[in-house]
């Protein structure tokens, strides 16, 4: 019996999300860890909101104490109003300032360490936008940019690396997403677009992971560096075995 | 004072333009590697030859050519750019190894016998009064001095250290050198052989489909031959890198043989003082420095250390026997002089041959840079990396 091509292709999208879902096992930890991160990112800002309405309602009932003694005692009402004014301040500062995705325009003035950390954050606001076939990419770019800001922090600024970085971080890969999210609403869900984003994120995560071996290199050269020096400055070159008499 | 024997530090030659022609084959590839090569390349052309002339795919893979080789030779070029980089250490007078030898020269000149006039006479108050022992007033002069010769030899022991850290990162950066080389030379023998394949096909297509032949001349031909250009040129640059290094690693060895005998003939110029005093004014010179320098120079010196006991037992001989013990220390002296005198000609040499390297490795990479910004804009069109039928094979 022939299939309707559309069967055809919704059966190809069936096993494309089985393959994606199901079939690697590094997949799941990794969404696990994404998760993770996401989940510490949310109880950072929550304890800082905390901290910022406790201290906000501080100040108010210090300033009513403060006005009470040296000003004029601010008797009944002045006590039910500072009780207000302060159960104003937390609710104000519950939720303002707005945690907010970092702007675009701010990313090439980032310092380099610190610009893996802004991305992603920026690369998690704008996710929504994103199609979930593209879900594995992004997420495994995330890990990547979380591992390498450390790493950036050993990079000399001015090398071509860096330089390459800070390229593909804050113009090519925003760009990339950007241009999908430019596709009219009606076509962003087809294969077509989905594809070509995919390709573009696999590509952005050669590159990172491309910078990251570089870089691991670096220290690996040193590491061997410090090992011959040892062994050129302590052993016996005609017997390895036996270092040098001191 | 034993016979030293004569300290000659060789500077390296400077290292020449290595001419394009002879830049391939430096590196071997081997056998079975070489077989690999052919069958990409043979896959590639078959494919190419596939592709209907005219059409988007064969473009893309004409594209692939153009940008053949970019990665390898941008590595390669990062490479044999780092000579460059690599400051010459120690040729500098003012600080590092350099500065310690000044120092120390001069400190050993405030000691120079040769300098102090005649030892034996005495000493007279307004020229007339005898007034003191000369002798005594000098070794006593050694007391004053031992602690900063103490502090430049160690100093020049931490540069000893500098330089042999600086030969064992010219190992490493050499042994990437020759990785980056290895697998450039298989670019090049990749590009030859498509060079000599497209040459053949469209030599068979000329007269079943002209257009083809045509196009393959061309743009694939056209390009194969510009990438193998491109790859010898740098090929070139970066076997002259690869010298240069050597003669870096060179002069460094040569100025560790410097360093060492200048540290050498230092203490022992020192210990012939003890002893010269001991015979000439029965004072027994303590230099508690001396002690320390025994032990920390002979682990340094582990080749010269034996050198240095057996000068030891004979300058006492000599200093107990001789009637002019005053002339030992004078040639212990002479022996430094001589020592920082070989090591100022060498550097004087090396310097010159360096600088020839340097000008001659500058004028090529500069060849060279002309491709890799070339290389740069293509990485902008290319985009995708779908070059991977054509790279090198991985040892």
């Amino acid at each position: 019996m022939a299939m309707m091509p559309e069967t055809r292709e919704a059966l190809a999208r069936y096993d494309e999300w089985l393959a994606r879902t199901m079939r690697t096992p590094g997949a799941l930890p990794e969404a696990l860890k994404h998760q993770t991160r996401r989940l510490e990112r949310k109880t950072r800002s929550v304890g800082r909101r905390l901290r910022n309405m406790l201290l906000g309602a501080f100040s108010v009932v210090l300033a009513a104490v403060l006005f009470g003694v040296f000003v004029a005692p601010i008797g009944f009402a002045g006590i039910l109003l500072t009780v207000l004014g302060a159960m104003c301040v937390m609710v104000l500062l519950s939720s303002w300032p707005a945690e907010r995705a970092p702007q675009l325009d701010a990313l090439p003035q980032t310092p380099l360490p610190a610009l893996p950390a802004k991305v992603e954050r920026w690369l998690e606001a704008h996710r929504i936008a994103l199609p979930a076939p593209a879900a594995r990419e992004i997420d495994g770019i995330m890990a990547q940019l979380d591992r390498l800001g450390p790493q950036l922090q050993k990079l000399d600024a001015a090398s071509p690396l860096a330089e390459d970085t800070r390229r593909l971080l804050s113009d090519h890969l925003p760009r990339l997403v950007k241009s999908y999210a430019e596709v009219p609403a009606s076509h962003r869900a087809s294969p077509e677009a989905t594809l070509h984003l995919r390709d573009g994120l696999k590509v952005v995560g050669a590159e990172i992971s491309r910078i990251e071996t570089t870089i691991a290199r670096e220290s690996l050269s040193a590491l061997e560096v410090e090992g011959k020096f040892l062994e050129s400055r302590y052993q016996d070159p005609h017997d390895p075995q036996v270092p040098r008499k001191p | 004072m034993a016979k030293e024997t004569k300290l000659k530090l060789e500077a390296p030659v400077a290292v020449a333009p290595v001419a394009i022609d002879s830049a391939a084959g430096l590196v071997p590839v081997e056998a079975g590697v070489r077989g690999q090569l052919e069958q990409k390349v043979d896959a590639f052309v078959a494919n190419l030859v596939a592709q209907d002339a005219n059409s988007p795919e064969f473009g893309k893979q004409v594209d692939r050519l153009s940008s053949f080789g970019q990665k390898q030779i941008a590595e390669a070029a990062g490479q044999s750019n780092r000579f460059l980089d690599r400051p010459v250490k120690a040729m500098d007078g003012n600080n590092g190894i350099g500065a310690d030898l000044t120092q120390l020269r001069r400190t050993v000149e405030d000691l120079d016998p040769s300098k102090k006039g005649d030892l034996m006479t005495r000493k007279k108050l307004f020229g007339i009064i005898p007034f003191g022992d000369k002798a005594r007033d000098y070794f006593d002069s050694y007391k004053s001095t031992q602690g900063h010769i103490s502090t430049i030899l160690k100093s020049l022991q931490n540069g000893k250290d500098e330089l042999l850290r600086d030969n064992a990162a010219i190992d490493v950066e050499r042994r990437q050198q020759w990785e980056a080389m290895g697998k450039l030379e298989q670019m090049i023998v990749m590009s030859k052989l498509l060079d000599a394949k497209l040459e053949e096909k469209a030599a068979e297509l000329d007269a079943e489909d002209p257009t083809k032949a045509k196009a393959i001349r061309e743009t694939a031909l056209f390009y194969a031959r510009q990438r193998t250009t491109d790859l010898l040129t740098q090929m070139a640059v970066s076997v002259q890198g690869y010298l240069a290094l050597d003669l870096v690693k060179k002069n460094n060895i040569e100025l560790l043989k410097g360093v060492d005998r200048a540290s050498t003939t230092t203490v022992s110029a020192l210990r012939t003082a003890v002893t010269v005093a001991q015979a000439l004014t029965g004072q027994k010179l303590v230099l508690d420095q001396i002690t320390a320098l025994n032990t920390t120079t002979a682990n340094v010196i582990d080749a010269t250390g034996v050198m240095l006991r057996t000068q030891t037992a004979e300058i006492h001989k000599q200093a107990a026997s001789s009637t002019i013990p005053v002339e030992t220390l004078k040639q212990a002296f002479a022996n430094i002089y001589a020592t920082m005198d070989s090591i100022d000609t060498f550097k004087a040499q090396a310097l010159i041959s360096m600088k020839t390297t340097v000008d001659a490795l500058s004028g090529e990479v500069e060849k060279s840079r002309g491709y890799i910004a070339r290389a740069e804009g293509m990485a902008q069109i290319e985009g995708k990396s779908g070059v991977e039928a054509l790279t090198p094979i991985e040892a």
